[in-house]
């Protein structure tokens, strides 16, 4: 059985294994000229985070694109699983053998699942170090820019498992190949985008609350992950956007970028050192989804199986 | 393996639901262990959902299955029990060697040395991918796979559907020499009859979801008999005689009926024996005539 889940999906395995080392490279060489660039450029800050930024725009031309990898993980590993056997009539070849259903199941989901789960891990560890390279410039942020989230840390592993089991399961649903892969991009695409487009993530945590003491020229902590910024007046209460904007004119004395200097910003925002935290509740969240749909999956296909 | 009075499939009221409609009701059946049974009936009669229900892909919503005295598609089942599916399904893009070594990892009672002796007698090269061999090929690697697992039970929905005819013919022989060799019970379906005839000794004929026929195929033969006659004549039979189908063209009707053991027919009758495909025509034409197993049938 070890055999025969290799032997069908040995294609995926190799393809995905070429992908994960062809990236790790480019991010080694890249991490190692970091390293190399913040010795020679010790002391001259302004020149080690000019340099390191066009190093990071390189890599980031191919990192923007990562968070979609789920999407591929779900086409190419879990809808041809069940929807190619349903669609060739091979599950009536494969499941009439000496071995049960359940122990089929279990062996080439287990295999496959196993095998999504450490890439899913390696790749999040590579761009993990990968980013550490930038430690001490302002590239180096993996919670305040959410595309770097979501491509270091566990949560890469979380849901390359779960686009592969949304996979698996539009395979036992509709049981063809074609099908599966279209529900399989809709529907994990549309879980990437519903987190940003309902700002799911900023929940995991209450927000801490900072007041600036200036409108603008002071930032929140390094790589925070900022919810939402306010205005307030002296009585603390909240000034519509609107409002804080002032026209500047010669009788009038006029904020930074056209900011009332009366004012003071509020923001709302998430400290760095929560990124363990909202890396382990997307994991959970995400291992949450996938278990209700793996035993959909198997539920379907034992139930009726032809 | 015995041949001899072991019954190897029992089936008790088995019925099969999909959604609203029966797929197969009420369906009784035994067939004893040696048998190459013909599972027959026109399309969507039912005959691929009993093999499903056989081999353990489907489970009966209502009734009793069992093979070898077991519940079917189990683990201490499936190893005795090989299915040549419709279509013959094979994984295209594996070669010829692959099958079997699938084969070899899926069953532990597999026979390595005999699946590439048939596949080197059949001059099918090992190297080949599977979707790359012609039709008759897929088959005989399809048959081997299943060979391989050397079962007591074997059963093959529609093995010999989209052959040519030199193919149909080599697949069949190559069935009925495992026969031969290993003594085992083979049920293979089809709807077409020519097929099986010469082949099989036991007949199903399956009809709209319901068991029509179910019998040793001599006996059979031996208790219905083509009639042709005054047409006058029929209206007078015998009480034991019972009228599968009839036909009347003018003063002159055909009959085929079935009758008890050793009839005695008005010299006015010509009688002949009724062939397999003209008896299993006839029952299919009239879906409420039936010749199910007697409670004699042990003693046969």
């Amino acid at each position: 059985m070890l055999w025969l889940t290799w032997r069908q999906h040995r294609s995926q395995v190799l393809v995905t294994a070429a992908l994960l080392a062809a990236l790790g490279l480019f991010l080694l060489i890249n991490g190692l000229g970091n390293a190399d660039l913040a010795d020679r450029l010790a002391g001259d800050q302004n020149a080690l985070e000019a340099a390191l930024g066009d190093r990071f725009r390189l890599v980031n031309n191919v990192l923007t694109w990562l968070p979609l990898a789920p999407a591929l993980i779900g086409l190419f590993w879990g809808a041809p699983t069940l929807a190619r056997e349903f669609e060739k009539g091979t599950h009536r070849l494969a499941w009439t053998q000496s071995m049960s259903l359940r122990r089929w199941l279990a062996v080439k989901l287990g295999v496959l699942t196993t095998l999504v789960v450490l890439a899913g891990l390696a790749f999040g560890a590579m761009n993990s170090a990968w980013l550490a390279t930038f430690e001490g410039s302002s590239r180096a942020e993996k919670f305040g820019n959410v595309g770097m989230f979501v491509v270091t840390g566990v949560v890469p592993a979380a849901w390359w498992l779960f686009a592969f089991v949304v996979g698996v399961a539009a395979g036992a649903a509709f049981r063809r190949t074609m099908p599966a892969i279209a529900v399989t991009l809709g529907l994990v695409i549309a879980a990437i985008l519903s987190l940003f487009l309902f700002h799911v993530r900023e929940n995991y945590a209450t927000p801490e609350r900072v007041v600036l003491a200036d409108p603008v020229r002071s930032a929140p902590p390094n790589d925070s992950f900022v919810v939402r910024t306010e205005f307030i007046d002296a009585n603390g209460r909240v000034v519509p956007e609107e409002v804080a904007y002032v026209e500047c004119g010669p009788n009038r004395v006029c904020g930074f970028g056209g900011i009332d200097p009366d004012l003071r910003q509020v923001i709302y925002y998430h400290p760095a050192d929560r990124y363990w935290r909202f890396q382990w509740t997307e994991t959970a969240l995400l291992l949450a989804a996938t278990l209700a749909l793996g035993a959909v999956a198997v539920g379907r296909t034992a139930r009726s199986r032809i | 393996m015995t041949v001899g009075t072991d019954t190897v499939l029992t089936a008790t009221g088995v019925g099969k639901r999909y959604r609203r409609t029966w797929a197969l009701r009420d369906c009784s059946l035994s067939v004893p262990a040696g048998r190459v049974v013909a599972l027959v009936g026109p399309n969507g009669a039912g005959k691929t959902t009993l093999l499903h229900l056989v081999v353990g892909l489907l489970a009966p919503t209502q009734g009793e299955l069992s093979v070898f005295g077991l519940p079917p598609g189990r683990t201490n089942t499936l190893p005795r029990v090989a299915f040549m599916a419709q279509d013959r399904p094979l994984y295209d893009g594996f070669t010829v060697a692959d099958m079997l070594r699938f084969g070899r990892h899926m069953n532990p009672g597999w026979d390595h040395d005999m699946a590439e002796k048939r596949l080197a007698t059949l001059e099918i090269p090992l190297n080949r991918k599977v979707g790359k061999l012609s039709g008759g090929q897929q088959a005989q690697v399809a048959l081997t796979v299943a060979l391989g697992k050397r079962p007591d039970l074997m059963l093959l929905d529609e093995p010999l559907a989209n052959l040519d005819p030199l193919a149909r013919h080599d697949l069949m022989r190559a069935l009925m020499s495992a026969v031969a060799e290993t003594g085992m019970t083979v049920v293979l379906s089809s709807h077409i009859v020519a097929d099986l005839e010469n082949t099989c000794d036991w007949l199903i004929v399956l009809n709209r979801g319901r068991v029509q026929v179910s019998g040793d195929l001599e006996e059979l033969a031996g208790t219905h008999r083509v009639l042709t006659g005054p047409a006058e004549l029929a209206d007078t039979l015998p009480a034991q005689v019972a009228v599968v189908e009839e036909s009347r063209t003018g003063k002159q009707a055909t009959l085929l009926v079935r009758t008890a053991a050793a009839p005695v027919f008005d010299p006015r009758w010509t009688a002949r024996p009724a062939g397999l495909e003209e008896l299993v025509l006839a029952y299919l034409r009239r879906p409420d005539a039936a010749a199910l197993p007697r409670p004699a049938l042990a003693s046969a």
